[in-house]
């Protein structure tokens, strides 16, 4: 795999706002052109990943959500190739667009996501009088509503491994922490103590207030290339690895690593309770011993294995997984500034339990 | 319990196709209703339109035990279904004849409340809310 990401953009990250989504894609995506150094025009290849996953989501074309078919027509690309893959990750649009690229079908890819917290929205209830397909088994009982699938895992989890609301409060803290130092992080000025964590209303038990990510506007992108057409003065990460969970690994067979030669790992966080899984999931740490090794200090920074080291989505703010592929790029380009780990191969997780996919990004020199 | 439905706000109702008409009439009937792979045996879960194991397509309704055991719970403290206050308690349930299916169900009894993952299930259905019977847990093996 001879391919990079060349250069990464964001918008600010809004907890409401006046201007549309598309407003803040439009951002995000000349933001990503500026920082790899490539003309709108060179742009002939896109791919995004536009659903919109709270309950109530109307999943309204440029209202919470925003297709290639808006987002090329507002910004007058020409592309010879561009996918919106349904219900995907940001993992899964840097795999699309490195095949792309291989296959030479273009030259550089744009990379958008972009979240958007529709004004009057009820994400609670997302209450419809019928309900089709999946809908009718989990809908009905609220399952849909709050993460409560994921509570339930949580739940489970807790209670086989004697884990407690405080090893989901070191998960908190831990991206609190590391939010101080991003600038853009929604709860960068907000540290949280144990005390006041416990004091926030429960959501789905076990999670709270603070085990949720909060829904923000923002957008975030991403322009990739192979390393041979890397624009003057663009800094790259390597691709080097890409896999789906059922099949984790692929991720180390393609890229020749192994989980030893991680050096930092954003690990997607929408619930503080994800973060268990793949810790446990890729061998990390053994069945049940992530609890553990965040007590222990190994995911702090400058740890064994730094976790969300922008602060994940509980400190940046809800982006579905781009946040943590940003962070992976700046690690792994060595532009994390303030945050910078060890330089090494970092990993991407985003999604659920059991809808992952993994996307590992390693300097471009080593 | 079931006064006058026409002001009654009521739990979203399934809309069924070929694939879940069967667990829905079974449900109305009180009985756990799924359909069992003829070919193979393996037990399909309610959207299948075919075998998930050998892909056959001939799936025949079966009535189960209704027996299951705790997988996942959880109280919900935002209440996302009409007319009701409070928390919801929201229990994942995997079937004794096959644990890779897992039905969600209320616990409208508190019978989990105490209840540790793996504990043995009752599931039943609930009296018709507009029409529908969805899925309970009737009890919890061990608790009150
Ligand atoms: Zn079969």
């Amino acid at each position: 795999m001879n391919v990079v990401i060349a250069g990464f953009g964001s918008s600010t990250l809004e907890k409401r706002s006046d201007r549309g989504i598309a407003a803040f894609a439009l951002d995000a995506a000349l933001a990503a052109l500026a920082d790899a150094g490539v003309a709108r025009d060179d742009i002939d290849g896109y791919v995004g990943a536009p659903f919109a996953t709270n309950a109530g989501s109307p999943h309204a074309e440029g209202g919470d959500e925003i297709s290639l078919k808006t987002l090329s027509s507002l910004m007058g690309l020409r592309l010879s190739w561009g996918a919106d893959l349904y219900r995907r990750y940001p993992t899964d649009m840097v795999a699309s667009a490195a095949h792309a690229l291989q296959a030479g079908t273009c030259r550089f890819v744009l990379g958008l996501r972009a979240m958007y917290v529709a004004p009057g929205l009820d994400y609670a209830t997302g209450a419809t009088r019928q309900v089709f397909g999946a809908d009718q088994f989990t809908k009905p009982y609220g399952h849909t509503t709050a993460g409560a699938r994921f509570a339930a895992r949580a739940w489970a989890y807790m209670a086989r491994h004697g884990a407690t609301r405080d090893d989901l409060f070191a998960i908190v803290d831990l991206s609190r922490r590391n939010a101080a130092r991003n600038p853009q992080a929604i709860w960068r000025d907000k540290p949280l103590g144990r005390e006041d964590y416990l004091r926030g209303r429960m959501i789905a038990e076990p999670h709270g207030l603070y085990d949720c990510d909060l829904p923000v506007c923002g957008a975030q992108a991403f322009v990739m290339c192979r390393a041979g057409d890397l624009p003057q003065g663009a800094t790259p990460a390597r691709v080097t690895g890409f896999s789906g969970f059922a099949r984790p690994e692929a991720l180390w067979s393609m890229s020749g690593r192994r989980v030893t030669d991680l050096k930092t790992a954003q690990l997607y966080d929408g619930f503080s309770s994800m973060v268990w899984e793949w810790l446990d999931g890729l061998g990390i740490t053994a069945p049940g011993g992530a609890p553990a090794f965040l007590r222990d200090g190994h995911a702090e920074p400058g740890g064994r294995l730094p976790l969300n080291t922008f602060g994940g989505a509980l400190g940046e703010g809800r982006l579905h997984g781009m946040g943590h592929l940003r962070e992976a790029y700046l690690q792994a380009a060595g532009r994390a500034g303030r945050r910078q780990q060890a330089e090494g191969p970092t990993l991407v997780q985003v999604g659920p339990y059991d809808d992952s996919s993994f996307v590992l990004l390693e300097p471009a020199t080593a | 319990m079931t006064q006058s439905m026409t002001q009654a706000p009521a739990r979203p109702q399934p809309v069924p196709t070929a694939e879940t008409r069967p667990f829905w009439a079974g449900a109305a009937e009180g009985a756990l209703v799924l359909r069992r792979c003829g070919a193979c045996g393996r037990l399909a879960p309610p959207l299948a339109p075919r075998c998930p194991e050998c892909l056959g397509d001939s799936l025949q309704p079966e009535t189960l035990s209704g027996r299951a055991t705790l997988k996942g719970r959880t109280r919900l403290h935002l209440q996302p279904l009409p007319g009701r206050s409070g928390p919801l308690v929201i229990v994942e349930a995997a079937l004794v004849e096959d644990p890779r299916i897992v039905l969600v169900a209320l616990d409208e009894s508190g019978c989990t409340a105490e209840a540790p993952p793996g504990t043995p299930l009752r599931l039943g259905f609930a009296a018709p809310d507009d029409g529908t019977r969805f899925l309970i847990v009737l009890s919890a093996e061990g608790q009150p």
